[in-house]
């Protein structure tokens, strides 16, 4: 009985089948229409749109916007948080997400530091010892989550106020000084007049967005997303691909976190407080949706870009950097909302 | 005397089928009416149209005397009817006796809620069951069955004057039923009316004053308990010409692929089935038989707890889906959108999902690799899709069903085990499965079709295995396999009940 009830409830959504039949009667003048309004709908595109716009607008308004330096100020500025975005990505698309990278960036700059610094360790092995951390700390939220089924949001709750206790308790709340002047050249340093932390962004950017799309490990992450449990029916190990996902998460924030430690030259254990936040906006504006199985890399970035776009556009006009949640607050509602309306037309079209 | 509830020629369509064809019911006080049919008959439409939960497409719900249009549950209830859903509507982490008094709680002067008389009552009204709880108890602490029955006291608290219970025995076990009878012949004499849709049918013949049996949407008819037989509402249930054609059977070499012995598990004892390769077998049973538990754990989504699975002969251990997919082992879900298809992900992620790693080096996924298996998908299933990359939730429910054999058949299963495979699919779809099962049987693979279509079995399947309260019952060949036969198999009306089990297998 419980059977025909659900049958007779489920009825109402089956697509007719008349749908198809309808495409092909269309007439070629609006499949033009219908081609345009396709490529918008790809996320990626409605966003390039935007940025562009805002752009226009932004030129128009004030003459300091439109210049290589201003570009290059502000792709420094996200060029971390771009780092980060890439993990947080395939943690959403999976279906979960990860509270903790804002104090997993913090700790393993300043473990990577501490280890310079206090350990005379060369860098490279400083580097390594920061990224473990970052793996570790991932690992653990995996294990949490998979293994033991604690819900992620309280799983990476748990996880941002162990790392950032760390952070604080290893250095009595002094940021890690002294970081020898070679590192620092990750940070600062530019290749051909472009600064390396955009270099190292764009090239963990392109290489993710490329396996996301094409490699078939990062593949799963979509089928995990989108049905859990058709995805175990179908022979994939959900459990290690989540895990691996929160992993790959907290390399990329421990990366990122280094990268900034080079930047100012000392490991602060306050830094990067509410990252998180901005990172899953980000992410969320971009396509990504929290009930997981879509988002892309691309559009994530691109989220982030507007972003900044957007926290660039304060500050040339003059509007103090402390309104800045209110605006970020503003955007992150209204893209999901118009999400939500879009799909619903979708559905009753 | 003035009926209770009156049900005029009510009409209900469902988008693919009519659920209900000018169905005629009427319940009076007084008496304990049985509401039967086979699974899809239509009777859960029914007595979710009288609950509230569905306006009828056509007719007229007359509640004593007056013409009403039911907006909701709630408006039902404010009528006088009452009903006990199937799937339990409580709220666990609140007291038994919360959870009992859901809308009248007794308040006090100030609008506070009297607790006390609120726990006593409840103990009273849940003594009458012969069960002992502790209402001030969250009600999560005690079994399905004692929610079962705080479930049915919430409705009779409720003072209905028409009580709607549907297979209110499901979850509960002997001792509890036989209170349940007594509660309800104690509720009829009071002049309450109540409708009591099972299919278990002795528990209808001990407890019913009048029988209505409903098949494909249409009232067959209603009789009265002491005038009829278990047989005769049987032939009414299920009495119907084969009127769907059925792809010719094949003959030829069948080997013996997997063997199940003693298998037990949750759901299911002591299971003991051969599945052949070059042959179709059936399963039939009526929801909750223990079918798709038994098919779950072959595949190895929920642990055995006892027996043997062998494969050619050979011993396996089958501890999760993909050591299954590995023996060779495939499994086409009931819920297809929930266990099977990936909505939102193109047909060509969809029929890949099983192969990834045939379908890629390395790191890289070969798009024309799996370009080419979708593409030869849609060919082969005559898959009506725009292209590879259309969305699945696009997709027609016979096209969906489709895709999901294809992404199975992607990988060349020896076994493939098809749960409700033609569940919600339009006819042409569904002779089009039907073919497909029986073209992948010719081609050697052993095919198993669980299905709770009576018509669908008997024309499909080489041999047929009926399941009963998590038991095979019988294992009849096709000649042997009537209508009738196996529907008193899986109902229990088969004379000597469960203890007559059949095996007219020729080895």
């Amino acid at each position: 009985m419980v059977r025909e009830t659900s049958v007779a409830l489920k009825g109402s959504d089956v697509p007719a089948s008349s749908t198809d039949a309808d495409t092909v009667q269309r007439s070629i003048g609006s499949r033009v229409g219908e081609i345009i309004v396709n490529i918008l709908r790809i996320r990626e595109m409605a966003m390039v749109v935007l940025i562009l716009l805002t752009c226009v607008i932004m030129s128009i308004f004030s003459p300091y916007f439109l210049s290589l330096a201003n570009f290059i100020a502000i792709a420094r500025g996200f060029s971390m948080e771009g780092i980060v975005v890439v993990g947080m990505t395939m943690l959403l698309i999976s279906g979960n997400f990860d509270l903790s990278v804002g104090s997993v960036m913090a700790l393993s700059g300043i473990v990577t530091a501490w280890f310079m610094v206090k350990g005379d360790m060369p860098p490279p092995v400083a580097v390594l010892g920061g990224l473990a951390i970052g793996a570790a700390a991932g690992g653990i939220n995996g294990v949490v989550v998979t293994r033991i089924g604690v819900n992620p949001l309280i799983a990476t709750l748990g996880m941002m106020a162990i790392a950032r206790g760390c952070a604080l308790g290893f250095t009595s709340g002094h940021p890690v000084i002294n970081v020898p002047i070679g590192f620092a050249w990750i940070g600062q340093g530019s290749l051909a007049g472009v600064p390396i932390p955009i270099l190292i962004m764009v090239v963990v950017v392109l290489v993710a967005d490329v396996l996301l799309r094409r490699g078939r490990a990062l593949r799963q992450l979509y089928y995990v997303g989108g049905s859990p449990k058709a995805a175990k029916l179908s022979g994939i190990n959900v459990n290690r691909v989540v895990f691996f996902a929160f992993v790959a998460s907290g390399v990329f924030s421990a990366m990122a976190g280094i990268i900034s430690m080079a930047r100012l030259t000392s490991g602060v254990p306050t830094a990067f407080a509410g990252v998180e936040l901005r990172i899953i906006a980000a992410c969320v504006i971009g396509g990504c949706s929290l009930s997981g199985g879509e988002g892309t890399v691309a559009g994530a970035l691109l989220g982030l870009i507007f972003m900044a776009l957007v926290t660039n556009a304060l500050t040339l006009f003059g509007v103090s950097i402390y309104w800045e949640g209110v605006v970020t607050g503003t955007i992150l509602t209204t893209a999901v909302s118009l999400d939500m309306i879009s799909r619903r037309r979708l559905r009753t079209s | 005397m003035t009926a209770l509830i009156k049900a005029h020629k009510i009409t209900k369509a469902f988008p693919g089928t009519l659920a209900l064809d000018q169905v005629e019911f009427e319940l009076l006080p007084g008496e304990i009416h049985a509401l039967v049919g086979e699974n899809g008959a239509g009777k859960s439409t029914l007595m979710l149209i009288m609950a509230g939960v569905y306006p009828p497409d056509g007719g007229e719900l007359v509640v004593e005397g007056q013409p009403v249009k039911l907006r909701d549950p709630n408006h039902a209830q404010r009528l006088g009817i009452s009903t006990v859903f199937q799937e339990l509507a409580l709220a666990p982490n609140m007291s038994v006796a919360e959870n009992v008094f859901t809308h009248a709680q007794p308040v006090n002067g100030a609008g506070l809620v009297r607790f006390e008389e609120m726990f006593s009552a409840t103990e009273r009204a849940l003594e009458v069951f012969g069960i002992k709880v502790n209402p001030r108890a969250p009600l999560r602490r005690y079994s399905v069955a004692v929610q079962q029955i705080v479930e049915i006291a919430r409705a009779i608290q409720r003072q209905a004057r028409a009580l709607i219970l549907d297979e209110p025995t499901s979850a509960i076990g002997e001792r509890e039923t036989e209170r349940l009878s007594q509660v309800l012949r104690m509720l009829r004499d009071r002049g309450v009316g109540i409708i009591y849709v099972s299919h278990k049918l002795d528990e209808v013949f001990a407890i019913s004053d009048r029988i209505t049996v409903l098949k494909d949407g249409k009232l067959v008819g209603t009789v009265r308990t002491a005038d009829t037989s278990p047989e005769a509402v049987v032939h009414m249930m299920v009495g119907r010409e084969l009127d769907q054609l059925f792809p010719p059977r094949n003959g030829g070499q069948e080997d013996t692929v997997l063997e199940v012995r003693n298998l037990c598990g949750p759901g299911y004892t002591n299971v003991s089935l051969d599945i052949r390769s070059g042959k179709v077998l059936g399963v039939f049973g009526l929801t909750g038989a223990g079918r798709t538990e038994l098919a779950r754990g072959i595949f190895g989504i929920e642990p055995i707890t006892g027996g043997n699975i062998l494969i050619f002969g050979r011993p396996v251990k089958i501890t999760d889906p993909r050591k299954a997919m590995n023996e060779g082992i495939a499994y086409i879900p009931e819920d297809r959108k929930q266990d099977g298809l990936f909505l939102e992900m193109s047909l060509l992620d969809n029929v890949a999902a099983t192969c990834l790693r045939a379908l890629s080096g390395p790191v890289f996924m070969h798009g024309s690799k799996g370009d080419a298996l979708a593409r030869d998908a849609i060919g082969k299933l005559m898959i009506k899709a725009r292209g590879v990359a259309q969305r699945v939730s696009s997709l027609s429910g016979g096209n969906q069903q489709k895709v999901l054999f294809a992404k199975w058949l992607a990988r060349n299963p020896k076994v493939l085990i098809a749960d409700e495979p033609t569940r919600g699919t339009d006819v042409g779809a569904k002779a089009e499965i039907h073919t497909l099962l029986r073209k992948l049987a010719k081609e050697g693979a052993a095919v198993v079709m669980i299905s709770s279509e009576l018509p669908e079995v008997l024309g499909m399947s080489d041999r047929v295995a009926v399941m009963r309260e998590g038991r095979l019952v019988a294992l009849l060949d096709r000649n042997q396999a009537t209508e009738e036969r196996v529907a008193a198999y899986a109902l229990g009306a088969s004379g000597d009940g469960a203890a007559a089990y059949e095996r007219t297998d020729n080895e």
